[in-house]
């Protein structure tokens, strides 16, 4: 099978989604075509979830090793392949909460300042000013840690990453009266945290 | 606060829209790299259905003619056996059982093995009313041959004890007084009947095997002798089988035409003794 790079990579609809994750099954490069349009949005999706940069990124690469493992009995059921991988990502996100619970949730003031001679990383540099700067999201994401996970899953899913309830259903495997009824016990939570 | 005003709150939030290239490339070089491509390779080489299908087909067809062959061509003897009349009246009257098959020069020999031995616990043993005289000298066992061109029962070869088993003078003797001092058959017997005949009772354990060109019957290891007294009277008979290795009596045959008051008032507490 014939990759051809441009094309897949933007405009890939569902059934050459199926072609290219059949090839990548055994094609790196087909792998790699899928890593390329998903890492951003699973990066950002668990970014989002923890408020962490370092974190962040072990739990991207381990989603994404994960998804590689299982790969090869993974079955088409006409969802996208986004859906799974992340389902994989909240799965390892979740697992990372129930085993560390005393995991301080990052604030303002303990986000480092990372001054450029000590980190020749100037991204990491960038991006952690940036994570910085969205105080109103680090203090909303304070209140939301302290949810119970579904409800911390569908509200970032939600409200964070603009998805669908029909898209949220199919991450969760759920139906999309259940999504509807977490949603709107999450925010009744939420109030009382914020309140 | 309103679950709107939360919602407003919620959607309007400037979110963080942070990218790390050089994680995203570290992590694609790992991927890429890992076992996971490597084991693909070598797995997709042994996948491939060529590289099977030839060494599978030969097995198959050896294993095909080897072992599957010859069982279907012993499955069709047995059905041809089955459904022959007097054979299907064996099995089902006298609980016969078909039980080898052996193919020799395009026959198949077919052994029909003589009922279920008699397994009695202390002091049982069986009581058997046959129909007719006839049926008490009945056929005990045969080698059916079976033409597999024709698709038929080609002859039936009735198989007796005295063939496989003959009885040694001194286990007739035996086999007598088994009989004669066993209590129960007193007054069963009457007191004039006298010995017709002294024959061994054909082995339910039995084999067929190849010798000299033809199929015979020998049994397998390990069987109990058994010895048949033939009593007569007035024209009629009594059948006694004897276990000669367990010194006992172990099934009374007589004819239904036998009306024989002391067995038929005595039925009960005869078999009372189980």
């Amino acid at each position: 099978m014939v990759i051809r790079r441009g094309y897949f990579l933007f405009y890939m609809d569902l059934s050459k989604e199926k072609e290219i994750i059949n090839e990548a099954k055994k094609n790196p490069e087909a792998f790699g075509l899928l890593y390329d349009k998903y890492y951003q949005p699973i990066f950002s999706y668990v970014l989002k979830r923890t408020a962490n940069l370092e974190l962040a990124q072990d739990l991207t690469s381990q989603t994404f090793f994960k998804a590689l493992k299982g790969l090869g009995n993974f079955r088409w059921q006409n969802i996208p392949f986004s859906s799974w991988l992340y389902r994989i990502a909240t799965n390892e996100v979740n697992s990372f909460y129930r085993k560390h619970k005393k995991f301080i949730q990052i604030s303002l003031e303990e986000i480092p300042e990372i001054p450029s001679k000590d980190n020749p990383d100037e991204e990491l540099k960038m991006a952690e000013k940036e994570l910085k700067s969205k105080e109103e999201f680090i203090k909303l994401h304070q209140s939301i840690s302290k949810l119970d996970l579904i409800y911390q899953t569908v509200i970032t899913l939600r409200f964070f990453d603009k998805k669908k309830i029909s898209e949220i259903g199919q991450i969760l495997g759920k139906p999309e009266g259940t999504i509807k009824s977490q949603i709107h016990r999450a925010l009744k939570e939420l109030k009382k945290l914020i309140q | 606060m309103e679950d709107e005003d939360l919602i407003r709150k919620l959607e309007s939030v400037e979110i963080p829209e942070i990218e790390i290239p050089s994680h995203k490339r570290r992590l694609k070089m790992a991927l890429l790299g890992s076992d996971y491509f490597q084991k693909s390779s070598f797995f997709e080489i042994i996948k491939k259905p060529l590289v099977w299908a030839v060494p599978t087909l030969a097995l198959l067809i050896t294993i095909g003619v080897i072992v599957i062959q010859p069982r279907l061509i012993e499955a069709k003897a047995l059905t041809i056996a089955k459904n022959n009349p007097e054979i299907k009246k064996l099995l089902e009257e006298k609980d016969m059982v078909l039980s080898e098959v052996k193919i020799k020069d395009g026959r198949a020999y077919v052994l029909l093995n003589p009922p279920e031995e008699i397994k009695p616990t202390g002091e049982t043993f069986a009581i058997k009313i046959q129909k007719t005289e006839e049926e008490m000298e009945d056929i005990e066992g045969a080698i059916i041959e079976v033409s597999l061109e024709q698709k038929e029962v080609a002859k039936i070869n009735p198989i007796k004890g005295e063939d496989i088993f003959p009885l040694a003078d001194k286990e007739k003797e035996s086999a007598k007084e088994i009989v004669e001092t066993e209590e129960i058959l007193e007054g069963v017997i009457p007191k004039g009947a006298k010995i017709e005949k002294i024959n061994s009772s054909l082995p339910q354990k039995l084999r067929l095997i190849e010798k000299d060109d033809k199929v015979e019957v020998i049994p397998q290891s390990e069987v109990k002798k058994r010895a048949q007294v033939y009593y007569i009277f007035d024209g009629k008979k009594w059948v006694i089988k004897v276990n000669l290795t367990e010194k006992r009596v172990e099934e009374i045959q007589y004819s239904s035409e036998n009306q024989n008051p002391k067995v038929e008032n005595n039925k009960e507490s005869i078999k009372n003794q189980f």
